[in-house]
């Protein structure tokens, strides 16, 4: 009795009335009817290319967000001796004093539109997104032309951005993955090309002086050599407001094409004092346009790997071969994992490896051992579709994300010209066969291998020893 | 209406006299200074806005008023003065000459921006933001 007045008085329900209705049984009969079709339009890519030469790719959605930027086909792999670094630099002085405005007046502006800007430095390609309201997509794109073809060098904010790319080296080194995959590079293609590092030492930054980045600037940061991607706004409105943006500026002559990848493998040891040491064993991958470039990637997938200790749930890839015979079989892995580094032309295919200095040789040995296996064991349907069907979803889910998919449209025009659908790729990759897959992993064993350790240096085993049992 | 038949007033006698004792002190200051070798703008007090110009400077400029200085300190301790025909050139080509003053200039256009900007307290006394 009390407890049902005490109920009335608060206004709850009287759940006595409710039928009991177990929770393993439907609560309906029918099962609820399909979206019309037509509901929510499928996006479509558009893409024109303005007479001054710049592309412009583009898909509306409705949401009122809009995410405009501009890639330039220019990177690490670009620079020389004399302006190694100017790439990151670059991208540290994104959205800062132009001709226009100073960097005060350029935060204002990007604040009272809401808007947030992003830049990015590569070996291939330098990014400049903003992302904001659809209403203010013209004032993104002054903001963005401005930065990439206005950018004026002032003395003291270049200074001061080179005491944080200072900082910036250091927390590379703390980054021992990213780290080991950065110095792979160098060492896989000996310095030059695509072995320039993405960051030069500290000590050569006095070398990047205004008129060597506007320099390099002036060489490759012209409207032919530039890609304008957006997500949101709708492509004729966005391609009159690149006109204005963009269209007064002449195409300018051909940018030099980048030195041709020249993949040499080498061997590359760094002593730190951590408790750890890293290691990096890596082949020659594939670059972006080679037909060997989706299995490669559904190769990737299955091969998979991670950390021995790590949260996360179904979809992690606990099933992957690393996962199954290194990480759950030796304690002392603590992370063994592979990595696919793709550029235009060729690629970087491998695995790191962490454990303390008493077992990484070990660990060396086993992950050689499986590298090696991957050429010579044939591999199971059931891992292959378990892979490619990871691979697919991972691709629709990643590309929910607006940020994702802008970068998606403007890599894929500056990188080939063109955009793949995602469907498109989906087919690719439930066209992947164990076969093919294990052709590709032979073509990757043949080439000499890259072995950077970073850490205790002298407990992985001699680069031509790796060698001899990778063949 | 300014014809120069009209009997000039004692305000334009005042200003036109103003002027050549003006002329007369800025090329005795002019003189003495290049006696010691010094530029105008290197005896600029050091306020924050001078010392942050003076940050911006390239290294060169920065040694080089520096070493002014340190000769002008060594020849006025020593009751000295440049030789004649130093002093000559100096006048000439470089008592004038500025190197802080478009630094000052960027500064204080820098602050004007950021005290007349939507917000700053510059605009109301008070902020309203939340």
């Amino acid at each position: 009795a009390t407890p049902a007045l005490r109920r009335a008085a608060w206004g709850a329900p009287d759940l006595s009335q409710i039928p009991g209705v177990p929770l393993n049984v439907p609560l309906y009969d029918e099962t609820p009817a399909p979206a019309p079709e037509g509901l929510i339009p499928n996006p479509v890519t558009r893409m024109t290319t303005l007479p001054n030469g710049l592309k412009v790719v583009s898909q509306a959605d409705a949401t009122p967000v809009a995410t405009v930027g501009v890639v330039v086909n220019t990177g690490s792999r670009y620079e020389t001796a004399e302006n190694s670094g100017a790439s990151y630099m670059l991208q540290l002085m994104a959205f800062t004093s132009t001709a226009s405005r100073t960097h005060f007046k350029m935060v204002r502006d990007l604040e009272s539109m809401g808007a947030q800007t992003a830049a990015s430095a590569g070996r291939e390609q330098i990014t400049y997104t903003v992302s904001g309201l659809k209403a203010n997509v013209k004032d993104m794109l002054d903001v963005v032309a401005e930065t990439t073809l206005e950018g004026s060098f002032v003395e003291w904010e270049l200074d001061e951005k080179k005491a944080f790319y200072a900082e910036e080296v250091k927390d590379l080194a703390a980054n021992p993955l990213q780290y080991v995959t950065e110095k792979c590079h160098v060492a896989a293609y000996a310095g030059q090309g695509l072995g320039m590092p993405l960051m030069c030492a500290p000590g050569k930054l006095g070398k990047l002086t205004a008129p060597v980045l506007g320099q390099f600037m002036e060489t490759y940061f012209s409207p032919a050599n530039m890609v304008l991607a957006a997500v949101g706004p709708d492509h004729d409105e966005l391609c009159k407001a690149a006109e204005a943006a963009f269209g007064t500026v002449p195409a300018g002559s051909a940018a030099p094409p980048p030195p041709k990848a020249a993949y040499t493998g080498g061997d590359f040891r760094e002593v730190s004092d951590s408790e750890v040491t890293h290691f990096g064993l890596a082949v020659e991958g594939v670059g972006w346009n080679d037909p060997d470039f989706v299995p490669l990637c559904v190769l990737n997938m299955l091969m998979g790997g991670g950390a021995s200790f790590s949260a996360g749930g179904p979809g992690k890839g606990m099933f992957s071969r690393l996962y199954l015979n290194v990480l759950n079989k030796y304690p002392y892995a603590l992370n063994a994992a592979v990595f696919n580094s793709v550029h235009s032309d060729s690629g970087i295919f491998g695995v790191h490896g962490t454990a303390e200095p008493a077992h990484v040789g070990s660990l060396a040995t086993v992950l050689v051992e499986e590298l090696a296996a991957m050429g010579s064991k044939p591999f199971s349907g059931e891992e292959v579709s378990r892979a490619k069907n990871q691979l697919t979803s991972s691709l629709f889910m990643n590309l929910e994300s607006s940020a994702i998919l802008w970068e998606d449209l403007g890599r894929q025009v500056a990188t080939s010209g063109k955009r793949t659908s995602p469907e498109d790729l989906a087919k690719q990759i439930a066209a992947v066969t164990p076969e093919k897959l294990s052709e590709v992993a032979k073509r990757l064993l043949k080439s000499p291998p890259t072995v950077v350790v970073y850490g205790d240096t002298t407990a992985v085993p001699r680069y031509d020893l790796i060698a001899k049992n990778l063949a | 209406i300014g014809l120069a038949s009209e009997p000039r007033g004692a305000m334009e006698l005042l200003r036109s006299a103003n002027k050549a004792f003006a002329r007369f002190i800025t090329s005795d200051v002019y003189t003495r200074l290049a006696k010691l070798g010094l530029r105008y703008e290197d005896l600029y007090i050091e306020t924050a806005d001078v010392k942050l110009a003076l940050s911006r400077l390239p290294k060169e400029a920065l040694i080089a008023r520096d070493q002014r200085l340190k000769r002008a300190m060594d020849l006025s301790m020593k009751h000295k003065f440049l030789p004649d025909d130093v002093a000559k050139l100096h006048l000439e080509q470089s008592v004038t000459r500025s190197y802080l003053t478009p630094h000052l200039e960027a500064i204080s256009q820098a602050k004007k921006e950021k005290f007349l900007a939507p917000g700053s307290l510059g605009t109301s006394g008070y902020d309203w933001s939340p």
